[in-house]
């Protein structure tokens, strides 16, 4: 695609074929590949009315191309479409360089690929806990035993949060997304409030109660030699504790759905453990759980020979971009030992996720232990499953039986 | 063949190490190292991960 810099004014909207996006239809919402693959035949730059209005890209080097490209595509005007009703922005997701770059900075080696192995066996400890309290029964909701608990626990021990909060806070951050995505602004301040309410309180606790985690390492975070303020602090605190579980939670839990939906895949990965690694990239490639991200045009430009103006929202689908035939072959299909897989489910450029290591992490140890511990698990019913979430994509009930 | 980190870009999202963990490692500093020069042998592999460095942080030197 060539993006190219306009100087003219644009003459209107009309030139540009528009499209139906609802995320909220059940149809899209159970099943959003369809209108995708419309999108990047027929319409690669489409624009909707739903949100405000706003363009969405859905051909991989399109995608691609903007999100490394900071500069004419800002992230401060928000990076969720709805806005996903945060008072504060998220940091340092929702910043441009250079204050980007400092704070990014400032948290690499926090979740580096190096700092997440040393967590492992911890990880494995909890999940290996939650299994095997499910085993002995025969059946179960392995969203709602396995994929909904592991990341808000780990993102507590990480944030060095009480342990038994989780479920506090994984409530208040689903209702605050869900609230977002039918644009119900007072339900989400309420839950943002408390959120951040709470959030604070254990900021303080750690100015006169310094520990070994990342709230009190936040605290000591210094920017140009001067400690950032304490909005930051919070702010940062807030995107880590939200983004480090809601996308998790869809990560684990369409990986587990589309491994049982793939009894091939399934027999290969026991028999061959080493293969499990692939199956999360593919997993990540197939159904990522943000399936989409925002950015805003900073100045006027051309994308792919659609006149975009300042001020217009454009909508990057990772989850498109992951199924574009032309770099996938059968991308379509759960396909295990892909020789290259380059999705941008953790999106790309400067904004790339932070936590992508942990993530991967998560979602391969529970793959292994689920392998190992209930190999036969099967889905009980294709037609209990239910899938929710449009900002951050999940399977909510995935009951099965081994 | 020579590879070129530029550490003003590096921000240790480790994909070049997924790909070629004999020539890539991330270190406890969160930045790539290279670990060798990789042969002629790996030329497409190498300009697959100065494609895929999300933040353009690879470069093929010669």
């Amino acid at each position: 695609m060539a993006i190219t810099e306009t100087s003219e004014v644009r003459d209107g909207e009309d030139a540009a074929p528009g499209v139906e996006l609802d995320p909220n239809s059940p149809d899209f919402r159970r099943d959003p590949y369809p209108t995708y693959e419309r999108l990047r035949n027929e319409c690669p730059v489409a624009h909707s009315d739903q949100f405000g209005g706003f363009w969405m890209l859905s051909r991989y080097n399109d995608v691609k191309d903007v999100a490394r490209n900071p500069e004419l595509f800002t992230s401060r005007q928000g990076i969720t479409l709805p806005p996903a009703g945060n008072p504060m922005p998220f940091m340092p997701i929702e910043l441009d360089p250079p204050e980007h770059t400092k704070y990014r900075r400032a948290l690499q080696a926090w979740f580096s690929v190096r700092a997440m192995e040393k967590l492992e066996p911890r990880i494995r400890e909890i999940v290996v806990e939650l299994i095997d309290e499910i085993a002995p029964r025969g059946e179960a909701d392995l969203a709602e035993a396995v994929a909904a608990p592991v990341p808000p626990i780990v993102i507590a021990l990480l944030l060095g949060l009480p342990q038994g909060d989780w479920p506090r806070f994984r409530e208040l951050g689903d209702d605050m997304i869900a609230a977002a995505e039918v644009e119900d602004q007072q339900r989400g301040a309420v839950c943002a409030m408390e959120l951040l309410t709470y959030l604070n309180a254990q900021i303080d606790d750690r100015r006169s109660n310094p520990a070994d985690d990342m709230l009190t390492r936040m605290l000591a975070i210094e920017i140009d030699g001067e400690p950032i303020p304490s909005e930051s602090v919070l702010a940062l605190a807030f995107f880590l504790l939200m983004a480090g579980h809601e996308t998790t939670i869809g990560g684990i839990s369409m990986m587990l759905m589309h491994v049982a939906k793939n009894p091939g895949v399934k027999q290969r990965l026991i028999d061959d453990p080493t293969l499990v690694e692939k199956a999360v990239e593919e997993a990540l490639r197939f159904e990522p759980p943000v399936q989409s991200l925002a950015r805003t045009v900073a100045r006027d430009v051309t994308v792919g020979g659609v006149d975009l103006a300042e001020g217009d929202r454009l909508v990057l689908s990772w989850a498109s971009a992951n199924r574009d035939s032309t770099v996938f072959a059968d991308a379509d299909q759960f396909v295990l030992d892909r020789a290259r897989n380059p999705h941008v489910a953790f999106g790309d450029g400067i904004h790339r996720c932070l936590g992508a290591s942990l993530a991967r992490l998560e979602m391969r140890v529970v793959l292994q232990e689920v392998l190992k511990r209930i190999p036969n698990y099967t889905i009980t019913d294709e037609a209990e499953i239910v899938i929710g979430g449009y900002l951050a994509r999940h399977v909510t009930r995935l009951p099965v039986r081994w | 063949m020579k590879i070129c980190v530029d550490y003003d870009l590096c921000m240790g999202h480790a994909v070049c190490e997924g790909l070629d963990p004999e020539v890539f490692r991330l270190g406890e500093d969160a930045f790539t190292h290279l670990l060798t020069d990789p042969g002629e042998d790996k030329r497409e592999l190498m300009k697959d991960a100065v494609a895929q460095c999300p933040t353009g942080a690879l470069s093929i030197q010669d």
